[in-house]
């Protein structure tokens, strides 16, 4: 069954190209440049809009890794990591739901960075030598998280040397099917 | 941490950003405390945020608003014609039109003139008597446009404004195809490179060496030598942005901002500070080679020379060189050679110390920006640049990755960072 919003991208993108951007004033800089940037955006949502629940879906593994690297430089009773241990609980459990909400695993993504920031700057004042081990950690595996976000941003052409990231292909590799 | 006063906070315990209590707003004036004249801007953009998006103007409604400050300001007949947008800016909105005047003694005089407003929020919340100060004290210093007017308050513009002379010039070559997209990471070439890249230097150093003692530049906060107040007002104003403006926690911020605060520099030498000097934000001949403009000015402060260094060596904004292996600074010098010739001209030392804390501080200040101030603007349809500004949030990522990796070295590294030595 052919995809209806395919058409509807590639019909959109064509119309700007060929029929509106001729038509804008070229003495108009602001519409010129909008123009060419919808456009844009237009072909990369439409190369990758196949691929958004796959970035959801390693992003939020990659995170929940984060999670569990954090919480192992603490005792496993302490309840400090109470809470980031029940968000991980739940997170892991939804990743292996298929047919979950993409929206449901961004929203773990964004309580578990929550819930990291706030044992960051917990011990950054109560305990400063836990503070070093965990920004050390987290240094460590935000090094792959962004790596992962780079690459799904590649096509927008902010890398200086963008042949040194991985491909999309090869983040999804251990994607399961979702 | 930040302990929000309850008015500020929704029913599902979540600051409301998009619609701010007067105590949320007062919690941060508080607790990061700044400049004057930035505190003000900040205030502003905040007590109007919940007062809907902003309404793009027609150039006939900017002529209108020009036409009816002139009527007030000369005192003899006048002409504004030839309006047209200008773009290249991803912050103000920008028209050109040409003035015209019979001036009793003078006669006739014309000139092409930009009007440089700020939509209802921007990418970076700053002051247009500030620009206009600082423009005005280097007329005679490096190449800057002519200061004409300044609508602090919009008075005369539905939002604040100022009005300088057009300078002539491109941004980024036209006849070298090898650009990013972007805008950002501008290839000159390398012919172009050394002449422009020694200019680039050249205005640098005027900058940084200019004696602002004299000058009056009342919107400016004059910060005590010897002290850690510069670089406090910097970290404060990129804090305060991100708390108002933030969609999300990143740990990495978090780690990095309690870093800076733990490690701030004191100052050693007072200079003016561009505060976004890179390519991108100068115009040139093309033909002769020559810098015609310094421009967009709209985060210069009085403060650390490290800051605009530091600044300018982000990866996002330069490219490598066409053997692949050196990434050239702002597409001129590799950073050691940056520094070299910085340090040659200026006859200022630099202190890779404080270079470090500055990068650290500048990837900081970027990324809060993209991903923080830039989400918030699109998010409530706030600038005239919606689309574009919605782009630079993939810019963000490159500049975590930078500064994660400047955090690495330093982070749980015992070494004092300002102990470090003098570049030689």
């Amino acid at each position: 069954m052919p995809d209806p919003s395919e058409n509807g991208f590639s019909a959109a993108i064509k119309a700007l190209n060929e029929v509106v951007a001729p038509a804008v004033d070229r003495s108009n800089p602001l519409a010129v440049e909008q123009l060419r940037l919808v456009s844009m955006f237009l072909e990369f949502y439409l190369s990758q809009r196949d691929l958004s629940r796959k970035l959801d879906w390693t992003e939020l593994n990659l995170n929940v890794e984060l999670g569990h690297a954090v919480c192992a430089c603490f005792h496993s009773t302490d309840p400090m990591i109470k809470n980031l241990n029940r968000m991980l609980l739940l997170a892991s459990r939804d990743l292996k739901i298929t047919g979950s909400p993409a929206s449901k695993w961004r929203d773990h993504t964004s309580n578990i960075l929550g819930s990291v920031s706030q044992l960051l700057r917990s011990c950054a004042y109560q305990n400063f030598e836990l503070f070093e081990t965990l920004s050390s950690k987290v240094l460590e595996k935000s090094g792959e998280i962004l790596a992962l976000k780079r690459s799904w941003f590649l096509p927008l052409g902010f890398e200086a040397k963008p042949d040194a990231l991985p491909s999309l292909n090869q983040w999804f590799e251990r994607c399961p099917d979702i | 941490m930040t302990s929000f006063l309850p008015s500020s906070v929704t029913s599902d315990g979540v600051v409301d950003r998009d619609k701010p209590s007067p105590d949320f707003i007062e919690v941060m004036r508080s607790q990061y405390p700044t400049e004057k004249e930035i505190d003000w801007a900040f205030t502003r953009r905040m007590h109007r945020r919940a007062n809907g998006p902003f309404k793009m103007q027609s150039i006939d409604d900017l002529v209108g608003y020009i036409n009816a400050m002139l009527k007030s300001k000369l005192r003899y007949a006048y002409e504004v014609s030839n309006a047209s947008w200008l773009g290249g800016g991803g912050s103000k909105l920008q028209m050109k039109f040409t003035l015209a005047t019979e001036q009793p003694l003078k006669g006739h005089f014309q000139r092409d003139l930009v009007l440089r407003m700020e939509p209802a929020e921007s990418l970076n919340p700053s002051s247009r008597l500030r620009e206009g100060e600082i423009i005005d004290a280097l007329a005679k210093v490096i190449p800057v446009p002519e200061m004409y007017w300044v609508d602090r308050d919009g008075e005369w513009f539905p939002e604040p404004a100022l009005i300088y002379s057009f300078s002539s010039g491109i941004a980024k070559p036209t006849n070298f195809s090898n650009q990013r997209v972007t805008g950002l990471g501008i290839n000159f070439g390398p012919k172009a490179r050394r002449t422009l890249g020694s200019q680039f230097i050249e205005c640098l150093a005027k900058v940084h060496n200019f004696d602002h003692s004299r000058c009056d530049l009342t919107s400016f906060d004059r910060p005590n030598l010897r002290s850690t107040e510069s670089a406090m007002w910097q970290l404060n104003r990129a804090l305060r942005g991100w708390e108002e403006d933030r969609a999300h926690d990143i740990p990495l911020l978090d780690i990095a901002r309690i870093w800076l605060t733990r490690h701030l520099p004191e100052l050693d030498h007072a200079s003016l500070i561009h505060g976004d000097y890179r390519s991108g934000n100068f115009l040139f001949d093309p033909g002769t080679e020559k810098i015609t403009a310094i421009l967009d000015w709209e985060r210069c402060t009085i403060g650390d020379r490290h800051r605009d260094l530091a600044w300018a060596t982000s990866e996002a904004i330069g490219h490598y060189d066409e053997s692949g292996n050196d990434l050239l600074i702002c597409g001129f010098f590799p950073l050691e050679e940056f520094i070299d010739e910085y340090e040659r001209v200026s006859s200022l030392k630099v202190d890779l110390g404080k270079l470090h804390f500055y990068t650290i501080l500048s990837r900081f200040q970027q990324a809060v920006t993209v991903l923080g101030t830039s989400y918030r603007v699109v998010r409530l349809k706030k600038s005239h640049q919606d689309i574009l500004l919605s782009r630079i949030e993939a810019a963000a990522y490159v500049l975590l990755e930078e500064l994660r990796l400047a955090l690495a070295g330093v982070v749980s590294s015992k070494k004092p960072i300002l102990q470090g030595a003098h570049h030689a």
